[in-house]
């Protein structure tokens, strides 16, 4: 245990400036399993269910909430021998791009306190970052763990669209969320998502399709593998500094063998659009549950049960929360769903379609994962579609299902850059090979941030 | 095509349907935000989806069941279930009268 106690150490005495930790386990659970990560600890999500502590998803309606139940992903990492730490800031509900959405103490950056983490898995992010744990759990509905991960530069996986069981994950977008990791390493995250992959008879949607072995991935050499390289991912929008970056990262990976492609995803601009209105459709009424009436918790008394939904969600919830639930309900109501609702679905459809395409001729696709770095706190506080934009490159995944990666790949103004890897549906393999190619011909993975613990 | 600018009736009317109560100034502020995102979002409404179907399965998955059976280790512990409900009566969850 002592190699856990001297991690809970190092957790308090960095916390207070990056704030990363909503809630420290002093004394954790002893993992009393076996397996692949025999011993480590790790850091959860605050949305994730875990019996020990609370589960607040970072909102202050569910500021009380102790699960009566945990998630599957936190049994499996605990058969597998983790011990889990503590749980990690977010933005409230995982609804935001920054960490400032949380409704708790504020995440920073670990690279510069005066900037944001990114998010929505800020805390886990900035855990893994700031030296305070080597593995830790994120949720990814639109870009939640790749992009604080390449802000943070650490390496972050958003998994297929069933490929991790989401028992137990507090729901943002049904048809868009799924769990998945943060390491310092390409293999330390292939390990944590071998043990948290595969079907759970208590997740309808995971699927049956078995696990590759996502270690012996990496140090497969890389030879011959197609990496598309979409025009759009570089053009307007995309600080032309992190191109530059990205693209000595793909130069690099030519040289090592693999085969660079040009293509063309021209719906890559509407991707944006369609991922907010399906987050949010799905997230407002996902959140019709949260009234503070059998669990959470109110500051309303005696009040009829009207004024009790209505002062309750007006109080405890945040902003961000907020225009979820209008502009939610917006997209879905009668007179306006053709037009927004299901004109987004359908374009869905057709950027499923359009990567489908380019995967039949591809291994991967590669970019950027954000179109620009950390910036400071409050830059688009008041600029909510301004702050949208900033997923420009994660949610196009995200709407096709297809699992992503970022890994680190360079500076830009002395903050990270993230390369980001997709591949076709349940092809993590392949995202694990080429990542861990790369990382291991760089020293990226080494740099350790000013404010990091020591 | 629907017009991307909201004022504040709508949202007040949105929110109430949300059971979301706002302020003034939150009523404001959301049919600037909303007509601003909206407003940009709309572009989606010149791409051609004739004959496209909608994207309702999130996956290649259909008709998943399993057995009717009652398993014990699904169920929560209620001791946990009241500890976590804000106001309890006689290992009672008390909720305000629905009538």
């Amino acid at each position: 245990m002592s190699a856990v106690t001297e991690v809970i150490t190092k957790i308090k005495a960095t916390n207070d400036q990056l704030h990363s930790f909503r809630e420290v386990f002093e004394q954790p659970e002893e993992g009393n399993g076996v397996g692949l990560l025999q011993g480590l600890p790790i850091a959860i999500k605050d949305n994730i269910c875990t019996k020990e502590g609370h589960t607040t998803a970072g909102s202050q309606i569910l500021k009380n909430y102790q699960a009566p139940y945990e998630a599957t992903v936190i049994s499996r990492v605990k058969d597998a021998g983790a011990v889990i730490v503590g749980k990690t800031n977010l933005d409230e509900f995982a609804m935001g791009s920054s960490g400032e959405y949380s409704s708790f103490e504020q995440p920073r950056n670990p690279w510069d306190v005066t900037r944001i983490p990114g998010g929505s898995s800020a805390g886990s992010a900035v855990a893994v970052a700031g030296n305070q744990v080597p593995l830790a759990l994120g949720t990814d509905t639109g870009g939640s763990i790749r992009q604080p991960a390449a802000m943070c530069g650490v390496v972050g996986v958003k998994p297929t669209y069933g490929r991790v069981s989401r028992f137990g994950a507090i729901a943002y977008g049904s048809s868009l969320d799924q769990v998945g990791p943060f390491a310092k390493t390409v293999k330390d995250a292939a390990r944590l998502l071998q043990v948290i992959a595969g079907p759970d008879a208590r997740d309808a949607t995971t699927s049956p399709q078995p696990v590759p072995d996502y270690l012996a991935a990496c140090g497969q050499d890389i030879v011959g593998l197609k990496i598309g390289v979409p025009i759009e991912f570089f053009g307007d929008g995309i600080d032309p500094d992190i191109a530059k970056v990205v693209r000595q990262a793909l130069d690099d990976l030519k040289e090592q063998g693999a085969e660079l492609k040009e293509i063309s995803l021209p719906l890559t601009s509407a991707a944006v659009a369609v991922y907010f209105l399906i987050a949010k459709a799905e997230g407002s009424s996902n959140l019709a549950r949260y009234d503070g009436l059998r669990y959470g918790t109110s500051p309303v008394e005696d009040a009829d049960l009207l004024q009790h939904y209505l002062q309750t969600r007006g109080t405890l919830l945040g902003p961000e929360v907020k225009r979820t639930l209008l502009m939610g309900a917006y997209a879905l109501a009668a007179g306006h769903i053709d037009a927004w609702y299901k004109q987004a679905s359908q374009v869905r459809t057709l950027i499923r379609r359009q990567y489908e395409q380019a995967f039949q001729h591809l291994d991967v696709i590669a970019g950027p994962t954000s179109p620009e770095v950390a910036w400071k706190f409050g830059a688009k506080a008041d600029d909510p579609l301004a702050m949208y934009l900033a997923d420009a490159l994660t949610v196009p995944m995200s709407v096709a299902g297809l699992p992503a990666l970022s890994l680190p790949c360079g500076f830009s103004q002395d903050l990270p850059v993230g390369l980001q890897l997709t591949a076709t549906h349940f092809a993590e393999d392949k995202l694990f090979q080429l990542a861990h190619a790369y990382e291991q011909s760089h020293d990226w993975h080494q740099q350790i941030p000013p404010n990091a613990s020591q | 095509m629907a017009s991307a600018k909201l004022n504040k009736e709508e949202i007040s009317k949105i929110a109430y349907l949300s059971r979301l109560q706002l302020t003034d100034q939150e009523i404001e502020a959301a049919a600037g935000h909303l007509s601003e995102i909206l407003g940009h979002f709309s572009a989606i409404q010149d791409i051609d989806t004739a004959g496209i179907p909608t994207a309702d399965a999130a996956s290649d998955l259909k008709n998943v069941t399993r057995p009717d059976t009652a398993n014990a280790t699904d169920l929560a512990d209620p001791a946990a279930v009241l500890a976590s409900a804000p106001k309890v009566n006689n290992d009672q969850i008390q909720v305000p009268a629905i009538f």
